[in-house]
């Protein structure tokens, strides 16, 4: 009988290698399904021939053959997705691992944008009486928020990221001079 | 012995078209039925198999469907169309013109030299 332990981790494993598959343009989630069923089929059969969950799984994998070269020939014959990897950047398909973590950022930052805009209110400042200053320094509450996003997306050097700053302590002085 | 990656390619459609020829199935059991074919002599990158059915499948020489298997997983499983036995009658052929002219050459050779195993050794 296979350990529950294992069977655990097996699951765990193969959600890993369905979602290193899943990245892959080439590859539709509806193939993925096919070859998963056959990794399945594969780990079941060399389990019952005595292996652990974690040695069958690797064998299987291994005997799926590397994904670069399934992806390459998925590629070839469905060459209409190929579209894809002659847009997106080599580098952005392999930041492909970022995108959990992209929409967990963008909505941090988002979140800043609207505390930053709340923020005039504790010092007086009523949205409706004072319209004209929101308009005005509208792009200072969002801007700061909205170029943090971007240098930790792209991942500007610490220089741009200095000059960026002086930008905005003048703009900050700016707007101490309209208030 | 290993059989050059070339020649695993060029027999692989014949080798898909004959196994559905023979009944429905899917990836995995054409996969091993190749390797029993085979006495295990072809070795497939299992995942090669796939893009080879769906380009099978695209020119319509065989057929999917999914099924929900008794594993109760869904599963693809191909069938060959009339339009795939022409292509696997015309496979037959060529594959038996080749063998038929390397045949042809085997003889000649074997009356002059001793068999395969004396000209080429294991490994050269």
């Amino acid at each position: 009988m296979p350990n529950p332990d294992h069977a655990i981790s097996l699951e765990e494993q193969i959600d890993q290698w369905r979602s290193y598959l899943r990245r892959r343009q080439a590859i539709h989630s509806v193939d993925v399904a096919e070859l998963e069923d056959h990794l399945r089929e594969q780990v079941t059969k060399l389990m019952s021939a005595g292996l652990a969950a974690d040695e069958a799984f690797l064998v299987a994998v291994k005997r799926m053959g590397e994904l670069d070269a399934l992806s390459r020939e998925f590629a070839r014959e469905h060459s209409e997705r190929l579209w894809k990897q002659l847009v997106v950047s080599a580098d952005a398909v392999e930041r492909g691992a970022w995108g959990g973590t992209d929409a967990l950022i963008a909505v941090c930052f988002s979140v800043g944008a609207a505390i930053a805009i709340k923020a005039p209110a504790l010092f007086g400042m009523d949205w409706d009486r004072d319209a004209g200053y929101y308009v005005r320094n509208l792009s200072l509450f969002v801007l700061p928020l909205l170029t943090g996003y971007f240098l930790w997306k792209r991942r500007l050097d610490t220089r741009t990221i200095s000059w960026l700053a002086a930008g905005f302590v003048a703009l900050r002085n700016r707007l101490q001079l309209e208030l | 012995m290993e059989i050059n990656k070339d020649l695993i390619a060029a027999s692989s459609t014949p080798m898909v078209l004959a196994i559905l020829a023979q009944g429905d199935s899917y990836g995995y059991a054409i996969i091993q039925r190749v390797r029993e074919l085979s006495g295990g002599r072809l070795e497939w990158t299992d995942g090669m198999l796939y893009p080879v059915l769906h380009r099978l499948e695209r020119l319509g020489h065989v057929e999917a469907r999914w099924e929900v298997a008794d594993s109760g997983r869904r599963r693809k499983y191909y069938r060959i169309t009339s339009r795939g036995r022409d292509q696997l009658d015309h496979e037959r052929r060529q594959w038996q013109a080749v063998d038929g002219a390397l045949r042809g050459i085997w003889q000649a050779l074997s009356v002059l030299v001793p068999p395969p195993a004396g000209i080429m050794p294991e490994g050269a």
